[in-house]
């Protein structure tokens, strides 16, 4: 049986982006894997974005037979995914940064006031470094590029 | 159970392959992806410990994700009698994400099947690998 909105403005073929909480509602509740599977897509695009909250709300209130679980598994999976990407993104940007100053690690890592081991933890996306030492890690990205003298 | 598929039919003959045995007699089976995709309609059909314990198996030994997509696609070889959509995958779906066999002591009592692997004699690991797949099945392509 095809989904449908009976009370709603909207219909189900609409973005799920768009949808209101209560289309979210009778589509977890009534829907089948194809209209769960459009839900999770739009978690994975923004795993905090609306949708997101519109279907912990909904669970919050209302545990359809298995997909209540499903659902809250996709969502906790796309999250992790999201900031799996983030970390990896930051390692990336740092590397790249070593890179653009033409410094070995070792100098790089004293430029910035760490040591040469912590900041290979940095590269590699084992640690994530605080948002104030990424500011320093670019400047000092910054003003070392193309073999610019920092003095 | 939902209503939407007490009526299941096949809807395609099983897809088999030949394998030559060492004594050269030929034997036909089904193949690994049919031969999930009857575990899992007996998920749906059944609702027993055994049928939970053989997908959760097989999809670790084909690949989770590999599995999820066979099984999520369940419904272009199963479909009930009243025609259309997606009620086996779907139905499938729930079940597997939070199985409640009707046997349900027997998920106490794993141990006492002779040849299961070590891991499967835990019910939550069953279980646990049963929610991977259905996670993986909300996110298949549609």
């Amino acid at each position: 049986m095809a989904l449908a909105f009976r009370n709603l403005t909207i219909a189900p073929d609409a973005p799920v982006s768009e949808w209101p909480t209560e289309a979210v509602q009778i589509a977890l509740e009534r829907g089948d894997l194809g209209d769960w599977q459009r839900i999770v897509a739009e978690l994975r695009t923004d795993p905090w974005g609306k949708t997101a909250r519109q279907v912990e709300e909904v669970l919050s209130h209302s545990r359809p037979y298995g997909i209540a679980d499903a659902m809250e598994t996709a969502l906790s999976r796309a999250r992790a995914r999201a900031e799996a990407t983030e970390r990896a993104t930051v390692a990336a940007d740092i590397r790249g940064a070593v890179q653009r100053s033409g410094l070995s690690r070792a100098e790089f890592a004293s430029r910035i006031g760490t040591s040469a081991s912590r900041l290979s933890t940095y590269a590699s996306g084992k640690v994530t470094p605080s948002a104030t030492l990424m500011l320093r890690i670019r400047r000092v990205a910054d003003r070392h590029v193309h073999g610019k003298s920092p003095e | 159970m939902e209503a939407g598929v007490r009526q299941m039919i096949r809807t395609r003959p099983l897809e088999s392959s030949q394998v030559r045995l060492p004594s050269g007699r030929v034997l036909t089976v089904p193949t690994a992806e049919e031969t999930l995709r009857i575990k899992g309609f007996l998920i749906v059909r059944r609702n027993q410990t055994r049928d939970y314990l053989g997908v959760a198996a097989l999809a670790d030994g084909y690949g989770i994700h590999d599995a999820a997509g066979v099984l999520a696609r369940i419904d272009d070889y199963y479909a009930d009698q009243h025609g259309g959509g997606r009620g086996v995958a779907a139905q499938l779906t729930r079940q597997l994400a939070d199985p409640r066999p009707k046997d349900s002591s027997v998920t106490r009592q794993l141990d006492a099947y002779r040849n299961l692997g070590s891991r499967w004699t835990d019910w939550g690991e069953v279980r646990a690998v049963c929610a991977q797949l259905a996670a993986e099945m909300l996110e298949a392509e549609g």
